[in-house]
């Protein structure tokens, strides 16, 4: 398990490592830290905690070799339609054995939902099985959500030697909701060897707040282009011709500063208004749609956009062209925001502060960039450098395609990389 | 009018956030403030001690009079004065009518020792929560306790470590030789280096074979001379690592993953610790005043089990013990193994590395005193196959004592007496002796069980310290 844990690590490392590469001079250092994991030496059960605005939702691994230790059944030995066979028996046990109670000792209501079985290989505690619960728990009126007792003693109840590593995975209010941050560790539950008792877990939360919430989708949104290599290199693609004029099906002469700046603004703002609304609309799932068309749309709208840098194919409606570009872009950005599963409140102030991330680090993208193509722009080699520019965006557009098309990286996208 | 056109976007932008917001807006039903009339601060009540540079979370429970029936809302974090560090929070609820308690969360990691004051302020009453912070343990010091001051040949055991050391190279000393620390003592573990990476010491895989040859010399002296036992089965836990680096478990096994360090400079009148330990095994003798103050924890496993051929030799070193053990509880009567089999199941030991300075405070399972002379004579046979792991000497002094507190000793397992099967457990919990022995799965030979034991000391752990 713990394993997994790292490798899924691993790989969000490995994203950071690619960005931090080709951005890091756009940026002050972030701050990768505030997560750790537990080393996982025995088959210790794990519960990940969601804390939402008026419930806890979270999910249960219970190494079945344990569970067959504290209920047997032969839960371990044959797993074999588990849920179907035993799912019932399990999760009554599971309700005898998770009680949340507030403060002043009133109780919490408790949901098991689905359970599946899944195989882990460890090489120290060898391959084993594991049944996943899906659970939720909340408050009863007026009882604080976020200070409670976790009475939690599944498995250990009987197996005095077992662990519970207890977790948290995502905390709107104190801003752990970054896919890649992996989890905040709350303790762990364990049999409380001089007096032979598993003692209540109290669970108090960081009071964090709307403010933190918000403060923490800015940096989300910032983030999120930070972290997508096409999305600022389309953001680039439609700088690179912003200050020319189209004659003939050609680039032509310079427009001036002024009708530059306008052309940028009115590009910038409808690319913000196009994925502001599938954002929205990908946010409340009014639309849903799967992830690798999407990135697939987002290649074609770069390869589309290099096209026109090199040679003008729709003049004069780059402000509609963005805007409809923003659409698909906005799905993709949707898509992070759907998996936090938030208040309404909290998804209203997440899609505003994701959107002010997003536009923060696009103007300082056209900050940094613009000066500099304007600059270029004065040189007679700026047809050129904007010809191999649009060309090398093509090809990195294409191999992108490719590569989200086949599921597997090629040599241009692993030379960014 | 065309700049109008420009903060189009921006308008539309906040249309979409207010249409979004007030899709479903969350009916509140808004309470009458809530009140109290009085706040009983120098009475509230506290979950837990909060100890200095330790992370915290605890309550405190202030009573309240006169509450009038409203729900309030959670407060926000009030930091400690005096000692800092800690936080106040109160938590969400409704009060009574009349006489309760208001819950804060306390949190956070107190700086000092001393008293963290909350100025609180509730329902129209303000009052100052107390709450005493203490100072930790200190575990240890450079002079020692005396743990369990046992007779042990002194002069010959620091002889042979200064010999070892004479061997060394610089570098190899600077990893071996270390100030005594509790710390360092403690970070013995039951798992392979690989995973474990926290030993202190010098590996036993940088030694050249001059070197090994007085490494083991000096081990030999620290250890017993039985059959199986003592050096023949520290030795025995070494081939078996080996073994399973050969036969499937690879260059995270072996015992070159072992690690040797003197914590304190070896010494027949000051404190310092011979500490020797990998995945198997660990031994923690500790000296101090020219005796034997601690000779735990020492942590006893093989795998594979029981028995193995390496190099052409035939290794058995847990098998005296179990048999020991299963001795010892066949000899009770039915009805006395009723009494000494506990309900619960362990899939571990209890007390295993980092588990220091927590033992039960009651004893559960079979009295030794209340059994026949022969049945205590079983006792002492199990005993003695981990007391003889020590010098000759040392194994006579340890028993000697553990025999003393025989009768106020207990015996209790779970699981089958045989011992073999996966999850089987034995306990001898005496007023000093603490020894676990538990049957686990295999790892690398997945088709045999393994077990896992450990040898304390309520007193005599790191020697007291």
């Amino acid at each position: 398990m713990a394993t997994q844990f790292l490798q899924i690590l691993n790989q969000r490392t490995m994203n950071f490592n690619k960005i931090f590469k080709i951005f890091s001079f756009l940026l002050p250092l972030w701050g990768l830290g505030g997560f750790y994991l537990f080393a996982h030496p025995m088959p210790n059960s794990i519960v990940l905690l969601n804390i939402h605005q008026d419930k806890i939702e979270g999910k249960i691994q219970l190494p079945l070799g344990e569970l067959q230790s504290a209920i047997g059944l032969g839960v371990n030995d044959n797993t074999t339609n588990l849920v179907n066979r035993l799912g019932g028996t399990i999760k009554a046990y599971l309700l005898q054995h998770i009680h949340p109670i507030s403060f002043d000792h009133k109780p919490w209501s408790v949901n098991i939902g689905d359970m599946n079985v899944v195989e882990t290989a460890n090489k120290v505690t060898g391959d084993y099985k594991e049944l996943i619960v899906a659970f939720s728990m909340q408050p009863p009126q007026y009882a604080d959500l976020r200070n409670f007792y976790f009475k939690y003693d599944v498995i250990v109840h009987q197996v005095v030697t077992h662990k519970i590593l207890l977790s948290i995975k995502q905390d709107w209010q104190q801003g752990i909701v970054r896919e890649d941050s992996a989890t905040q560790n709350v303790g762990v539950i364990e049999l409380d060897i001089p007096t032979g008792k598993i003692k209540p877990f109290q669970i108090s939360l960081q009071a964090g707040g709307n403010w933190q919430g918000f403060k923490n989708m800015v940096s989300l949104g910032i983030g999120h282009i930070r972290g997508g290599t096409d999305h600022i290199l389309f953001i680039l693609t439609l700088l690179l011709p912003a200050m020319l004029l189209v004659e003939g099906k050609k680039w032509t002469k310079f427009i001036g500063t002024k009708n530059t700046l306008l052309n940028i603004l009115k590009i910038i703002t409808a690319f913000t208004i196009g994925h502001s609304l599938t954002l929205l609309l990908g946010s409340v799932q009014w639309i849903n749609l799967p992830r690798k068309p999407i990135e697939v749309l987002i290649a074609i709208t770069i390869l589309v956009s290099a096209f026109h840098a090199f040679r003008p194919i729709y003049p004069k409606k780059e402000t509609l062209i963005a805007g409809a570009f923003g659409l698909i872009h906005g799905l993709a950005f949707a898509e992070t925001l759907t998996n936090l599963q938030l208040s309404t409140k909290q998804m209203a102030l997440s899609i505003l502060g994701f959107n002010v991330g997003i536009e923060l680090m696009q103007l300082l993208i056209i900050l940094l960039v613009f000066p500099i193509l304007m600059q270029l722009h004065k040189t007679r080699y700026y047809p050129q450098i904007r010809q191999i520019g649009a060309i090398m965006m093509m090809l990195l557009a294409l191999a992108w395609m490719i590569e989200r098309i086949q599921d597997k990286p090629n040599f241009i996208t692993e030379l960014i990389a | 009018m065309s700049r109008l056109k420009s903060y189009f976007p921006i308008f539309f932008l906040i249309f979409l956030v207010i249409i979004y917001a007030c899709k479903s807006t969350n009916t509140t039903v808004t309470p009458s403030s809530a009140s109290v009339t009085a706040l009983t601060c120098g009475s509230a009540t506290f979950s837990a001690t909060p100890v200095n540079g330790t992370a915290f979370t605890g309550t405190a429970s202030v009573p309240y009079t006169g509450g009038n029936g409203a729900s309030y809302s959670a407060g926000s974090a009030i930091p400690s004065t005096g000692v800092s560090g800690l936080t106040a929070t109160l938590s969400a609820s409704s009060l009574v009518f009349g006489s309760g308690n208001l819950v804060y969360a306390i949190t956070g990691t107190p700086t000092s020792v001393g008293t963290a004051t909350f100025p609180i302020s509730f329902g129209g009453q303000s009052c100052s929560i107390a709450l005493t912070v203490t100072t930790a343990s200190t575990g240890g010091s450079t002079t020692g306790g005396a743990g369990l001051g046992i007779v042990t040949d002194i002069a010959k055991i620091v002889s042979l470590a200064e010999a070892f050391k004479a061997t060394l190279t610089a570098s190899q000393i600077t990893a071996l030789q270390l100030v005594y620390s509790k710390t360092d003592a403690a970070k013995w573990s039951n798992l392979p280096q690989a995973l474990s990476r926290n030993r202190v010491g010098l590996a036993t895989s940088t030694l050249s074979a001059t070197q090994l040859t007085a490494f083991k010399a000096l081990l030999k002296a620290t250890t017993g001379t039985p059959d199986n036992e003592g050096n023949a089965e520290i030795l025995a836990i070494l081939a078996a690592d080996d073994y399973l680096g050969a036969n499937g478990g690879g260059s995270d096994y072996g015992s070159g993953n072992y690690y040797i360090a003197f914590l304190g400079t070896p010494s027949t009148t000051g404190l310092w610790e011979f500490q020797f330990g990998g995945h198997h095994g660990t031994n923690s003798n500790t000296y101090n005043g020219g005796k034997l103050s601690g000779a735990t924890p020492a942590f006893r496993s093989t795998e594979p089990f029981p028995t193995y051929t390496y190099g052409g030799v035939l290794y058995q070193p847990l098998v005296q013990e179990i048999t020991n053990f299963s001795a010892m509880l066949k000899a009770l009567t039915t009805t006395e193994q009723t009494t000494a089999r506990v309900s619960t199941s362990q899939n571990d030991i209890v007390l295993g590395p980092g588990k220091d300075g927590v033992f039960p405070t009651t004893k559960a399972g079979v009295k030794v005193g209340n059994l026949t002379a022969t049945q205590k004579a079983t006792v002492i046979a199990a005993i003695k196959t981990y007391t003889d792991d020590l010098d000759d000497v040392s194994a006579a002094g340890i028993l000697a004592k553990y025999t003393a507190e025989l009768d106020n000793t207990y015996i209790s397992y779970a699981g089958s007496t045989d011992l073999t099967t996966k999850g089987d457990y034995v306990l001898i919990d005496g007023p000093s002796v603490w020894i676990e022995f538990n049957m686990q799965a295999g790892i690398i030979i997945r088709n045999a069980n393994h077990p896992h034991s450990v040898w304390r000391d309520r007193t005599g752990d790191y020697g007291g310290n």
